[in-house]
């Protein structure tokens, strides 16, 4: 019998914590190619992100949510989750530093470039692709491979081929 | 640094690494104490090993989910060494060793051969070493690792005197009517699961930790079965909590953060059974 009543109390507990349960959808999401970005295609669920800017430390108010706030290991762990699960983030400004990547597609002669922040163990690589807005920069005005930058802009998703990408749009350097 | 845990924690992945973490140094701790006693420490290095090379099959597979794969076979390894006990023709030692180095070369090579992914290296390095894996868990991934992290619990809290006896002595349990034969497969068959869920924790490379640390720490201490056994669980799920929580505070890789919070525990017990002789 005490052994049920430890049985039933862990279980109580377990279920307590796991929170909601919330609907399942199935996602497919190739981020733009660039040099070191690791590429992830996996089932997602909808999920809704809580952000509660009011207990942000040193965060930036005017965006949704800003990743130089965090450490890396949870910057990482967001941006992994933002491919993961793209259509939490859309339409969120987001504000995020790290090492600028460029790609050029040798097809179609497109050049992507796009922000990377490492792990803690620096040996995996995410990335999101960024577009700076037209209307106060040109194309030379694009940071150069590597340089470290800090970017602030839209999450967005667009299509391209057959592929669902992800990029901050309109995005200006700090 | 209060308000950055509670800003970190409004994130649902973190709360899911907490309720996973927990979980998983719970179960490994457990059964951590009965392997110790065995002399089977290593069987988590071992199994882990073969779980990587299984998780490379999956993926050259392109399997949607892996643990379709991973789990059966891990299973299958861990009732090959641990089921004969100590009549097993090639012993604990031997055994685990032949298929740890086997199941990781075999795993990395056909990565290799068969990439599915643009960085190879990194995704082995992560897997190996688990430093943000823990943190990228979809719900899917709660659910699954919490029922069956409950079914491990619940094995060990209804078998635990058996489990003593088989522990202490096999010969003994079998004279008394104790299956012994078939408590080793039961054993085998919970420590495969445990390792399986235990990877997207600590990685495979660390696993023996979450496995040895909680259970040596407690025998600095105490003696009894039951009381080294607790104080296993305890100390590892806070171990496992502080862990997790250091390290998304000072950006250090989750794995081998938890292991050093455990490798200090182990220090501040062993001194402490030191002095009280």
């Amino acid at each position: 019998m005490k052994k049920l009543n430890i049985l039933l109390l862990l279980l109580t507990v377990t279920f307590l914590g796991c929170g909601k349960s919330e609907q399942a959808a199935d996602t497919a999401v190739e981020s733009a190619s660039v040099e070191s970005t690791v590429t992830q295609t996996e089932d997602a669920p909808q999920e809704e992100e809580q952000i509660d800017e009011a207990t942000q430390v040193e965060a930036d108010s005017s965006v949704d949510l800003d990743l130089t706030a965090l450490s890396s290991t949870m910057v990482y762990s967001e941006v992994f989750n933002m491919m993961m699960d793209p259509e939490s983030y859309e339409g969120k400004s987001i504000k995020m530093d790290g090492n600028c990547s460029i790609y050029t597609d040798e097809v179609t002669g497109e050049t992507y470039y796009a922000c990377i922040v490492q792990d803690a163990t620096q040996c995996c690589s995410q990335g999101l692709e960024f577009v700076l807005d037209e209307n106060e920069y040109s194309a030379e005005d694009y940071p150069a491979e590597g340089e470290e930058i800090v970017i602030k802009g839209t999450f967005s998703a667009y299509t391209e081929g057959e592929y669902m990408y992800i990029t901050i749009k309109d995005s200006v350097l700090e | 640094m209060l308000d950055q845990l509670f800003m970190y924690l409004s994130f649902p992945f973190v709360r899911y690494a907490l309720i996973v973490g927990v979980l998983i140094a719970l179960c490994s701790s457990l059964l951590g104490v009965t392997l110790v006693l065995k002399r089977y420490s290593f069987i988590g290095d071992g199994l882990s090993h073969v779980a990587f090379g299984s998780l490379a099959i999956a993926t050259v597979l392109n399997v949607t989910n892996k643990m379709l794969i991973v789990l059966p076979l891990t299973i299958a390894f861990a009732i090959l060494i641990l089921r004969k006990g100590k009549n097993a023709k090639i012993k604990g030692d031997a055994a685990i060793a032949m298929l740890s180095v086997g199941a990781l070369a075999f795993g990395y090579m056909i990565m290799n051969l068969f990439p599915s992914s643009s960085n190879v290296a990194g995704d082995v390095c992560s897997t190996l070493f688990g430093s943000t894996s823990i943190l990228t868990l979809t719900q899917e991934d709660v659910w699954i690792s919490g029922i069956l992290s409950i079914i491990v619990i619940g094995i060990f809290i209804l078998f635990y005197n058996r489990i003593f006896a088989v522990t202490f002595d096999e010969d003994f349990a079998n004279a008394v009517g104790t299956k012994a034969n078939a408590y080793n497969l039961l054993i085998a068959t919970v420590i495969a699961v445990i390792i399986v869920l235990a990877m997207n924790l600590v990685g495979s490379l660390l696993i023996s930790a979450l496995v040895i640390f909680p259970a040596l720490s407690a025998m600095s201490i105490l003696k009894s079965f039951r009381s080294v056994t607790i104080f296993s669980a305890i100390s590892s799920t806070i171990c496992a909590l502080l862990g997790i929580l250091i390290s998304i505070l000072a950006g250090t890789p989750v794995g081998s953060t938890i292991v050093t919070v455990d490798v200090i525990l182990f220090g501040i017990c062993y001194l402490i059974g030191k002095i009280r002789g």
